[in-house]
């Protein structure tokens, strides 16, 4: 082990070195604008939307089916029950007519060189791959098989079930995965939305649901099959025509999301201990118009503002200027029926208090004091440059398009939303946030360890919900 | 190799969140004709001042990731400084003689880019992806926070709290942080690897600006760096503004400090127990001494983590995971150091079980990968894994650039992250039965469990 040498020495050759740098900062060039690539488009006579984005360049290409269903069909009860289904669809399905049990399968995948992907989002469940162009035939027809043909057989309910538990009870020893459903849970209420899978609902979900599942959303008229890299629309739909050109639509109408308005009964203030935590997890929230609403570019650019970034306002309040955390940021929940701005952070327990202080006075001040013009253009720069690094990889880009698809927007959306985003100025921020973000409608979640945290957070709120973290009952709108 | 970023990694699960290990893996179908992938297209120089130089022009896309790695990393953290090399990465961020705090982010998130760094053992990297138009002014500001930078107490003092911040998230709020923190311990006794690169809550309070100066002084210069430019832009003007603003930093003329300290093997096994509050499963760690990166078994060792430990049919995943039900994750990390290396098979008990009862399953399907035959189609399977991981990787720029860096840093050379690409390819059968046989089956380990602490009330 070496050790640096002196530290008088450090000076002066700092200060020599100065000379021979350049003192000024040079301009940029002129700037190009953000290429969004067009997806091109066609359908199958049954139905099935086939979306297209062709990359040249490397030898990949990312494979995605997407049906037009997901969680926020989760029974009262059941939520949790699309993830669920999610994951058993890859444990075993009929490919070529055989039955491909649960390790067959995934190494049949994994053969192709990378896993089968199933994610269950609240309007979309996608299975997904991304390979080499040659397997790119082989990797749709598993993607095909798990979305259309699962085994869904109750040993591997059984063996996913215990392992789902045990992954709930290590996600629930985490401050900040607690939080995050607490929140979830105090926000939104008996809503769908404020569903999330839990012990109680995973011991209620029965494969006759998983199965009836399935069967509700297994149609040609919700998929959506997304191609990306080095394809064309060609080649694309030939692949989509021989795996899925067979598949019928059932009579019965396709399953309905329940779309249900925020219902809070928590308190504002939910205080949960968690003796032993190394850390608090903490976040505040305040309201946000819905997803499909004309205000929605101004709900990004006003998320962004608050917290979209390392310089923006979260950050540089919660880590920069005062030390409390690794980072702070802000995030946009928006359902149809409205949504939430989602502040976060973690710190430790005695500064839980001072943390959540700090980030609701952030949200509030927003709408008395209005983004400087250097700001605003930084944030929107910051946020349009976001969609442009989302979009560097072929999976990336497959996720714009299954996004657009399963909120039923136009496949250009994106692209057409920067000029939008673009437009959107320092007063309508502020005025935005003015009208939404009030003292009365923000709602707060700490979970840590109480004694630690010391008197501070008892004077947080005195009216604050208090509860140990073995009491929280996730499953119910008072979350007790 | 653990990372440590300046902002979040992209996480992953249970505190592995941003170690480089393959993924890969499982059992099937012979593969047709393997892909072959087209070497990175890359131009290389070093200026007088030593600094090494990597050009890799990708037109079009208009934008451009900019790197520069410091030969430097948590090895070189002064004696009772652990985590200083990271701390310092931080410090990166702050003023320099022409630089105002944090505007770094001012020219690179304002404008629609990102930046960011990461300390590991061997290294530290500073990377930014920002649009191409805005290319001379960061190769500018690397230049200048290389030569210029101006650390006071204040910044000094407020970043400290950030990075012990980063400590607890990472090591005390994460329920298997305190495991996987002490990897680095129970792995090497006597190469400064043995430090967790976060370091300490007390080695961080024991730092000064007085040390930040120093540690500038000694390794921040010309001839420890190698700059690296992937995507969009015109190489002759490249290579002007790398001579204008890199060409006049002189490099110190006293040399630069190394570690030279060798790991001694290990003769015999011993047990760790370490403990933490709320562990919501036990967990057993099994840790054996590996080759440096460069060593000619590396090759074969990736080629067998992969098959133990790559995918949901990897040998450790499939059998204590999904048949036994014993373990709810069983995985295998390989660290490939520069000076020297590692291994760690670990299972994470699925319910109540004992940590000791997964020692035997995970030590069979070791065993019965280094003696039984390997299917061909198995290892085909990790061949086309391997391929198809490169090129996600290589996707972008910043990943492209990345796969220069570590070759470089790892073999000294950054054709090596093509040849290494191939050597990983040629790995046979046997090569993987035979260093099993060398480096685990043969060799004393050491085996670390993890359980809860004291039984606190209410949770």
């Amino acid at each position: 082990m070496m050790v640096p040498r002196i530290s008088l020495l450090s000076a002066a050759l700092l200060a020599l070195s100065a000379h021979a740098a350049e003192d000024a900062l040079p301009e940029p060039g002129p700037a190009r604008p953000l290429v969004v690539p067009a997806f091109q488009e066609a359908t199958l006579p049954n139905g099935v939307r086939v979306v297209v984005a062709p990359r040249a360049g490397l030898p990949l290409v990312t494979v995605a089916l997407q049906l037009r269903a997901g969680a926020a069909m989760d029974p009262p009860g059941k939520a949790g029950l699309a993830e669920l289904t999610a994951q058993l669809r890859t444990k075993g399905a009929t490919v070529d007519g055989k039955p491909l049990p649960a390790t067959d399968l995934a190494a049949r995948a994994e053969a192709l060189g990378s896993a089968l992907e199933s994610t269950s989002g609240w309007r979309g469940n996608v299975v997904a791959m991304t390979v080499t162009t040659p397997q790119m035939a082989e990797a749709a027809k598993l993607v095909a098989a798990t979305v259309r043909a699962p085994l869904l057989q109750a040993a591997e309910l059984d063996r996913l079930r215990s392992q789902t538990a045990d992954a709930l009870t290590a996600a629930q020893a985490d401050p900040m995965q607690l939080a995050g459903w607490v929140a979830r849970r105090a926000a939104w209420g008996a809503s769908v939305y404020g569903g999330t899978l839990t012990p109680t609902s995973l011991g209620r979900i029965r494969l006759a649901d998983i199965r009836a599942a399935q069967s509700a959303q297994n149609r040609p008229d919700l998929a959506t099959l997304v191609v990306t890299g080095d394809v064309t629309l060609e080649a694309a739909t030939r692949l989509a025509q021989t795996l899925l050109g067979d598949w019928k639509a059932p009579r019965m109408a396709p399953p309905r999301a329940r779309n249900e308005a925020a219902a809070p009964r928590a308190p504002a203030t939910t205080v949960v201990d968690f003796p032993g935590a190394g850390q608090s997890g903490v976040i505040v929230m305040a309201p946000s118009v819905g997803s499909g609403a004309p205000e929605r570019h101004l709900a990004r650019v006003a998320t962004a503002v608050l917290g979209g970034g390392y310089s923006a306002r979260l950050n540089s309040e919660v880590r920069i200027k005062r030390g409390l955390s690794y980072g702070a940021n802000a995030s946009l929940a928006a359902q149809p029926v409205g949504g939430f701005v989602i502040a976060a952070t973690q710190t430790k327990n005695p500064t839980a208090a001072e943390a959540a202080q700090v980030m609701q006075g952030e949200l509030l001040r927003l709408g008395q004091d209005a983004p400087g013009d250097a700001e605003l253009a930084a944030r929107k720069a910051a946020l349009i440059g976001g969609i442009a690094s989302g979009i560097e990889t072929n999976a990336g880009l497959a996720t714009l398009a299954l996004a657009n698809v399963a909120e039923g927007r136009p496949l250009d959306d994106t692209a057409q939303s920067v000029p939008l985003l673009q437009a959107v100025t320092a007063e309508q921020v502020q005025a935005y946030a003015k009208a939404h973000w009030t003292a009365a409608s923000l709602r707060t979640v700490v979970v840590g360890d109480v004694k630690e945290a010391g008197k501070s957070l008892p004077a947080l709120d005195p009216k604050a919900l208090r509860l140990k973290a073995s009491q929280v009952k996730l499953d119910q709108a008072t979350l007790r | 190799m653990k990372l440590f970023s300046r902002r979040w990694c992209a996480s992953a699960s249970l505190g592995l969140a941003c170690t480089l290990v393959p993924l890969v893996t499982a059992q099937a179908q012979p593969q047709p004709t393997a892909l072959v992938v087209a070497p990175i297209a890359f131009t290389q120089r070093t200026l007088a001042n030593g600094m090494q130089v990597i050009a890799v022009p990708r037109p079009g896309g208009g934008r451009v990731s900019v790197q520069v790695w410091y030969r430097v990393g948590g090895k070189d953290d002064p004696q009772g400084r652990s985590g200083f090399a990271h701390l310092f990465e931080h410090l990166m961020f702050k003023r320099t003689k022409h630089l105002a705090n944090e505007q770094f982010d001012r020219l690179t998130e304002d404008v629609g880019g990102h930046n960011n760094a990461f300390t590991a053992e061997d290294v530290t990297a500073y990377f930014e992806t920002v649009p191409a138009n805005h290319l001379q002014r960061l190769l500018w500001a690397e230049a200048e926070r290389m030569a210029n930078l101006a650390v006071d107490e204040g910044n000094f003092k407020s970043e400290r709290d950030v990075v012990k911040e980063e400590y607890r998230q990472r090591v005390l709020a994460n329920p298997y942080g305190l495991l996987f923190n002490a990897i680095a311990p129970a792995m090497f006794d006597v190469h400064p690897y043995h430090r967790p690169v976060i370091g300490s809550i007390e080695d961080l309070d024991a730092a000064s600006v007085d040390d930040v100066r120093a540690f500038h002084a000694t390794y921040y210069r010309p001839d420890n760096a190698v700059l690296i430019v992937a995507g969009d832009f015109e190489p002759a003007q490249l290579d002007g503004w790398v001579d204008r603003y890199f060409g006049p930093l002189a490099a110190p003329r006293t040399p630069l400090p190394r570690v030279t300290l060798q790991e001694p093997a290990w003769t015999t096994g011993k047990t760790l127990a370490v403990t933490a509050p709320g562990v919501p499963f036990p967990a057993v760690m099994l840790i054996w001494q590996a080759p440096k990166a460069s060593g000619k078994d590396a090759a074969a060792l990736q080629v067998a983590q992969a098959l133990l430990a790559g995918g949901a049919s990897s040998r450790l995943h499939e059998a204590l995971v999904y048949r036994q039900q014993i373990a709810q994750e069983a995985s295998l990390e390989l660290s490939l150091n520069a000076d020297a290396g590692g291994l760690a098979a670990f299972a994470i008990a699925a319910g109540p079980r004992q940590p000791e009862a997964l020692v035997q399953p995970l030590l069979a399907e070791i065993e019965r990968l280094a003696k039984e035959p390997i299917p061909p189609a198995e290892l085909a399977k990790v061949r086309t894994q391997l391929v198809t991981a490169a090129l996600k990787e290589r996707e972008t720029n910043e990943g492209t650039a990345m796969a220069l860096g570590w070759a470089v840093i790892k073999f000294g050379d950054p054709k090596a992250a093509d040849t290494e690409l191939a050597a990983l390819q040629a790995v046979t059968a046997d090569d993987v039965q035979r260093v099993l046989r060398t480096y685990l089956l043969s060799k004393p380990y050491r085996t670390l469990t993890y359980t809860q602490a004291e039984q606190k009330e209410g949770t």
